[in-house]
């Protein structure tokens, strides 16, 4: 069963629907957020870090405990995490079963890698929601 | 599912990014519970959502939704309204209505038909409806902005025609897009067109950003390269001298494609034409010359494509002498030219390296075919030169209209479907009373001192947000509002325009209308409302319904919104038919579009054999003087300027600067859309902290300020007293601030309009401008299907300098201080 997102750090540019659409979804309130993006850069929404004009920014997608881990309906194929994946107009979001070779995400994670890119999970520590997969090439 | 709940489709509200997204919405209990994606028929159905697509479903639920008639009470701009009924509302403005048009002709009525921002845009029913209600009863329509036109006519300069073509251009790219100027990526085009670029990115295609700002797309760029505003032009002829110089261009597609190696009279300018070279020559052709000093007659059939050199091996660099006149190739003119513009000489004007310069030039070369992608990154009163120094260097390259190197102008739309809806079945009314007319602002402004001119004295303000989305607010409160009897606005909320209106009407949202459009991905798509209108909002069909029925039009608009759908399709698609997939999404045939099959569909993707090519550009003639791509204008010879350059502005004057050092730069904000979903909180809570002014560190350090400060943004148009942000995204000699926010952010000072100069002065105007007008007012009959005048470009209300502005950032004088 599908219970892994790969996040593709170097598409990602932070336009904050995968976290709009959850919110949408689920009617939060407004400072209420089961998912959000982080600005890597000037520690602000869209600073970069650096200097003029050695300058970066990158964003990551940060999903809570809270998430619900949707199921989808029929209006998405009953794709899991049907409002944040399925929304995301970047491309950067993958999910399936890890333990499954053949499954989307596994698939896309073996590419990646195989591309140069490294993989990583946000550390326990944090809090953050398990199976959460980052991908990132040299940004 | 319960008749309270629904599936529809609706264009997203936040049309006006361009992206034109189709939304899904799904209905529970009467009440929009979510927005997303939708999916088109056919294989990568390129369509997507962004997170203001996502958050429209709070729009028609917005606090500051208008749901009831309003009549202004108190002075105009105090926003005190009164709710009234329909009735009255009707009864008042079409009494006024009567009035104007009996005392100063009905050309007095005049509305507002700016587009841009509106669902569906130009191709909607409401523009439709505007263009039968004005040749109706022979009102009015106000002349677009001039807004995006440094790329239109750039463009045309070198084509002949502006045009403007699809986002999926980077699908076929070879190597390298480019996009110069403007911030797509993630940003102003953030839904499919982005996706687009990140492909090809991940296909291993080089993104190169060129901008004077560091945002998204700098950030996801391969390589970003940072250049000072408005310097554009100096760039592109750097890298044409090292192009020209290092022997790099493609000289195959110059002599195939432009007139490189046509002669030019030194002593008139002109094209040398065969009449003043061969006895029997036509004043029609032209003549090139070979190796060895021989001319001929290089031939321009009318209306027919390129017919080559003849016997002629034409010689780019070509020189002649004949009858004691100079003729050289427009090809080594332009060298000549670009000789002086070194990488080095490049560097003192833009601050790009020389070596950083000759790298880009030689990789976008060695990566053709390759992409330019020109997003109006270049609102500047020089942006036609520039745009056109940048296309020249494409010429060189070989990488226009060339699969998979290109320009891409804008990137949105497609081409087929433009062409698809006869909207003309519904925008000329049975009894034409008049073909309208399209006036100006200037017009108006001169109307209001000269009583003899035709007057307009009723501003029917059917689209747009010109209060805040158009520069120069103080132009409103002065001159125009205090001459208008009458001033209404079509609302979905209390927008700054709306705040100074006489009466408000309350208007459908893209979720309470029925709509059929022709745009997106080649499809025609249907509309329902996913809810009833709320409160007591309208289509715009029953209110133009409404309005006519009391000014003796009633019998044009009989129709219901939903009605004008039928006709839309039935009629303004007579003949086409629809690509017919199977169920995993393989084409298997084609079926008529009629409306009863397109409302079970919902979303059709239309079977036109492309008129135009995919990038618009790969034809093979162009409407310039020599049928060709050109380098070199004739035409704009006469006015100093036969190529393309960099002319100075205000910004780059040092004398100007001298008072106010820092450009005004006021941009569009990633969370908003233009003036809207600034009333959404959950875009107010990511943008918050970003309102007010932005300076560079070490700017701000110069004048003592520190991060959060209250500070004065001054220049000669006034004072806008807001928080100062530190910010390293901004270079030195900017100040940055957005201009989405409303007036409400503003109490008691100016907002970014206030401060925003679009005044031309025959100073300011650059004569590259004024020269276009009688060259390219029928462009747009061409393109947009109606006639529109050009002269509106250099009039006093012009949008295309946004950000050829100066100010200071100064802390704030306490009592007592001395000034």
């Amino acid at each position: 069963m599908a219970n892994t997102i790969l996040v593709n750090m170097n598409r990602c540019t932070g336009c904050w629907t995968c976290s709009m659409a959850c919110k949408g979804a689920h009617h939060l309130d407004v400072d209420e957020f089961w998912q959000y993006v982080r600005t890597i850069g000037g520690g602000e929404i869209d600073q970069p870090g650096g200097k003029w004009p050695n300058l970066y920014m990158k964003w990551m997608p940060v999903w809570k405990q809270k998430c619900a881990k949707c199921a989808g309906d029929d209006s998405t194929g009953f794709i899991p995490y049907s409002y944040c994946v399925y929304n995301c107009p970047a491309g950067a979001l993958t999910y399936g079963d890890a333990s499954d070779p053949t499954s989307e995400v596994s698939l896309r994670k073996q590419e990646l890698l195989d591309k140069g890119f490294r993989v990583y999970e946000i550390p326990e520590w944090e809090e953050t929601r398990k199976g959460v997969l980052y991908a990132e090439n040299s940004i | 599912m319960t008749s309270n709940d629904r599936v529809t489709y609706n264009l997203c509200q936040g049309w006006g990014c361009h992206e034109h997204c189709l939304v899904e919405t799904h209905v529970k209990d009467g009440k929009i519970d979510r927005v997303q994606k939708c999916l088109f028929p056919g294989k990568r159905p390129g369509n997507d959502i962004c997170m203001k697509g996502i958050l429209s479903a709070k729009i028609p639920y917005a606090e500051d939704r208008i749901l009831y008639p309003l009549k202004r009470v108190g002075e105009r701009g105090e926003g005190k309204f009164e709710r009234i009924s329909w009735d009255q509302a009707l009864e008042e403005i079409t009494a006024k209505i009567t009035e104007s048009a009996e005392k100063h002709g009905p050309r007095s009525i005049v509305l507002n038909q700016f587009w841009c921002g509106y669902p569906g845009d130009w191709k909607s029913t409401h523009n439709d409806l505007i263009y039968r209600f004005a040749f109706s009863y022979d009102a009015s329509i106000v002349e677009y902005q001039a807004v995006d036109y440094g790329l239109t006519f750039g463009t045309a300069a070198v084509n002949g025609l502006f045009t403007v073509n699809s986002r999926r251009l980077p699908d076929d790219v070879g190597k390298e897009i480019i996009i110069w100027g403007g911030n797509p990526l993630g940003f102003t085009r953030p839904a499919a067109s982005t996706h687009f670029l990140l492909d090809a990115q991940e296909r291993g295609v080089k993104l190169v950003h060129i901008s004077n700002l560091f945002d998204v797309t700098s950030a996801r760029a391969d390589q970003w390269v940072p250049i000072k505003s408005g310097t554009d032009g100096a760039l592109a002829l750097g890298m044409t001298n090292v192009v020209i110089e290092e022997n790099l261009y493609d000289a195959d597609f110059l002599l195939e494609k432009t007139s490189a190696a046509y002669l030019v009279n030194t002593s008139t300018g002109a094209y040398a034409r065969a009449a003043e070279l061969f006895e029997e020559g036509s004043p029609n052709d032209f003549v090139a010359a070979d190796k060895d000093g021989n001319i001929g007659i290089v031939p321009h059939p009318m209306g027919q494509p390129f017919a080559g050199y003849g016997d002629l091996e034409p010689d780019l660099l070509a020189e002649v002498e004949v009858n004691g006149i100079t003729y050289k190739s427009s090809m080594l003119l332009l060298r000549e030219f670009c000789q002086a513009w070194t990488p080095e000489r490049q560097e003192a004007v833009t601050g790009v390296p020389a070596e950083t310069c000759a790298q880009v030039a030689r990789e976008y070369i060695a990566n053709s075919p390759a992409i330019i992608y020109l997003y109006y990154g270049l609102r500047y009163p020089n942006a036609v030169q520039s745009n056109r120094a940048i296309l020249t260097l494409a010429l060189l390259a070989g990488n226009v209209g060339r699969k998979g190197g290109t320009i891409m102008l804008a990137g949105q739309g497609e081409q087929t479907t433009m062409y698809g809806m006869d909207q003309n079945v519904i925008r000329f009314p049975r009894e034409f009373r008049g073909m309208s007319e399209r006036v100006t602002i200037e017009s108006m402004l001169e109307s209001f001192e000269d009583p003899e001119k035709q007057q307009y004295k009723v501003w029917l303000n059917c689209m747009g947000n010109p209060l805040l989305n158009w520069p120069n607010k103080d132009l409103w409160r002065r001159r125009i509002l205090p001459n208008l009897d009458l001033f209404v606005s079509w609302e979905i909320r209390m927008t700054d325009t709306a705040r100074y209106a006489d009466y408000v009407l309350p208007e459908t949202t893209t979720f309470e209308r029925y709509e059929t459009v022709c745009d997106t991905d080649n499809c025609v798509m249907y509309c329902e409302p996913a809810i009833e209108p709320l409160g007591e909002a309208k289509s715009t069909a029953w209110i133009f319904s409404e309005i006519a029925k009391r000014i003796g039009i009633g019998s044009e608009f009989e129709l219901s919104a939903e009605e004008w759908q039928r006709v839309r399709i039935d009629e303004g698609m007579k003949g086409k038919n629809a690509i017919v997939f199977d169920a995993e999404q393989n084409p298997i045939g084609s079926e008529p579009i009629t409306f009863d099959a397109l409302k079970e569909k919902k979303v059709m993707r239309v079977d036109i054999p492309p008129t135009i090519p995919e990038d618009g550009l790969s034809m093979d003639m162009h409407t310039t003087t020599t049928g060709r791509f050109e380098f070199y204008s004739e035409l704009l010879n006469g006015v100093g300027h036969p190529f393309g350059d960099l002319e100075p502005i205000d910004i780059l004057d040092e004398e100007k600067r001298a008072e106010y050092p820092l450009q005004f730069y006021v941009g569009r904000h990633k969370y908003f859309m233009q003036g809207q979903f600034t009333n959404i909180a959950e875009n107010h809570l990511l943008a918050e902290r970003q309102f007010g002014v932005a300076l560079n560190p070490i700017e701000a350090a110069k004048r003592g300020m520190v991060d959060g400060e209250l500070v004065d943004v001054v220049n000669s148009r006034g004072t806008m007293r807001v928080p100062l942000q530190l910010r390293d995204d901004i270079p030195v000699g900017m100040a940055h601030t957005w201009y989405s926010f409303d007036e409400k952010h503003y109490p008691n000072t100016c907002c970014p309009q206030d401060l925003m100069h679009a005044e031309n002065t025959p100073e300011r105007e650059t004569s590259v401008m004024r020269a276009y007008y009688p060259l390219y007012a029928y462009t747009n009959i061409e393109v947009l299907g109606t006639p529109q005048v050009m002269t509106h470009v250099a009039g006093p209300y012009t949008p295309e300098g946004l950000w050829d502005q100066l100010c200071d950032v100064r802390k704030i004088k306490t009592e007592g201080e001395e000034a």
